[in-house]
């Protein structure tokens, strides 16, 4: 299934005026990300928008939140429903990360020896690491002993501890994405890549006020380097 | 994004929480006092009961973060949260995040304070297996029998130094794959169609090593956060009151065989 939501550099143009994440890129209205940006962007990735942790939601079903795989290089999205699905799609290495739980806010690495992720018992040599750095700014993936030591299986909610995405308020029960981290991870054949998670809400608001705003549609900048190095630097 | 569906019911969640990034805030540019440090108790064990976490608290969302030193067997007042006096805290949404008091440990009170203590949780996968389903990472029987406590808190006999961090030990595999001390069920799957068995957590019989600030080994299991311990906790229980028992190593060893 492919996704229609993801863009390329000259029709993004085309949704700045929602995509106010950006701010500083779009001040030239012409061109809102570096031109020599080869990262992939995708925009409002719908996840599982039919379920809700309640009952009471129009049009939503009260269940847990269906898995979402999603391939880098091909931009593959597949929607986990069932047992059956489970069984035929998720041991296999032709998907790099899942989009899981409430929400589908935990992001996972597709690895096959990390019980309880969605890749356990598959090929995958996911992993991932957190840097404390804007995307850009990351250039090089960090070394094999930093994932030994850091690494995780996945980023969902930071409960403060920094290890997460985005934080979590009981006050007012919205979803805030935690700028300049960045996640360096391996795909599902060990390749290095980098990834952004900017947004779950639809439209990427750049500040969301209303818990109903329509959730989760997922919003990601990711860049994989192709020939196994560690070289992360995505632009020309 | 509203985890759920009622306030109400909102409000007890346990994910996300502010409260502490704005306490740690707030008295950065203060230096407290360290205050009077007591005595120490003797190498032992200790229940602790219904510790009240928060007594304003009708919700985990408004916790007061709980600190408590294990040398002591006491309450530390937050406003002791940079100095070395405590060596615990309990933080975060239904207190559940237990933090050690360690300079950096990031995000909690305790960072970029003096404090060196360090914990990490203990998982035996064949002794989970007579509750747990340990590839799922979710109670596999419920109530846990009250004997597993016991057994758990005495099969560990040393503590071993080189498992120590200065990360939180929290709700187990929630929104991450870190091992904890308690099971948070949120959609109330393990009870289908009871409204009321949603947005529970179950404390497992896991046994979490503790190095004091001061340098001494202790052991400590977590019964309960509910008040009075009820054995099949549900949204009609109070939480916020935590129940636990350690045993703490005054000589310097690492022996936990206390009794």
């Amino acid at each position: 299934m492919n996704i229609t939501q993801i863009l390329k550099r000259r029709r993004f143009a085309l949704i700045i005026g929602f995509s106010s994440f950006i701010v500083a890129c779009s001040k030239d209205n012409s061109d809102p990300v570096p031109s020599t940006d080869l990262s992939t962007f995708v925009y409002d990735m719908p996840a599982d928008t039919g379920a809700s942790m309640g009952g009471s939601v129009d049009g939503k079903t009260q269940r847990p939140f269906y898995t979402i795989t999603f391939q880098f290089s091909t931009q593959n999205k597949q929607v986990i429903r069932n047992k059956v699905d489970s069984t035929s799609l998720l041991q296999k290495g032709d998907w790099d990360i899942a989009f899981t739980k409430e929400y589908n806010s935990y992001v996972v690495t597709n690895n096959g020896t990390v019980a309880g992720t969605p890749g356990y018992g598959g090929p995958g040599k996911g992993r991932l690491v957190i840097v404390e750095k804007p995307y850009d700014q990351v250039i090089e993936a960090p070394a094999e002993d930093v994932f030994q030591r850091d690494g995780l299986a996945g980023v969902g909610w930071d409960n403060g501890n920094g290890l997460g995405w985005f934080f979590y308020s009981l006050n007012n029960h919205i979803c805030v994405p935690i700028k300049n981290r960045t996640y360096v991870l391996k795909t599902a054949e060990g390749k290095y890549a980098k990834l952004e998670l900017l947004n779950i809400y639809k439209g990427n608001p750049k500040v969301v006020t209303d818990l109903f705003w329509p959730s989760p549609y997922i919003t990601f900048r990711y860049y994989v380097q192709a020939d196994g190095s560690r070289n992360l630097k995505s632009t020309k | 994004m509203l985890f759920t569906i009622k306030r109400q019911a909102a409000i007890l969640l346990l994910i996300g929480s502010v409260v502490m990034t704005a306490c740690s805030k707030e008295n950065n540019d203060t230096t407290p006092a360290p205050g009077p440090t007591g005595p120490s108790v003797a190498t032992g064990v200790y229940t602790v009961t219904n510790l009240v976490a928060d007594t304003s608290a009708n919700s985990g969302g408004n916790a007061e973060v709980l600190y408590y030193s294990l040398e002591e067997n006491k309450v530390i007042p937050a406003s002791q949260r940079q100095t070395g006096n405590w060596d615990i805290c309990f933080y975060g949404i239904y207190n559940s995040s237990v933090y050690p008091n360690n300079s950096g440990a990031v995000g909690s009170p305790g960072f970029g304070g003096p404090g060196k203590a360090k914990i990490y949780v203990t998982v035996d996968r064949k002794f989970d297996a007579q509750y747990y389903d340990t590839l799922n990472f979710k109670p596999k029987t419920l109530p846990i029998p009250r004997a597993l406590w016991t057994t758990a808190f005495a099969a560990v006999k040393t503590a071993d130094e080189s498992n120590m961090q200065t990360r939180d030990i929290g709700l187990d595999h929630y929104q991450n794959e870190f091992d904890g001390w308690g099971y948070y069920d949120f959609y109330g799957t393990l009870f289908p169609g009871n409204e009321k068995k949603t947005h529970v957590v179950y404390a497992l019989p896991r046994v979490m090593i503790v190095k004091t600030h001061k340098g001494h080994y202790a052991k400590l299991i977590i019964e309960n956060i509910y008040k009075d311990s009820p054995i099949d906790p549900n949204r009609d229980n109070k939480p916020g009151y935590v129940t636990f028992t350690y045993a703490i190593q005054m000589d310097g060893s690492t022996n936990l065989d206390i009794k």
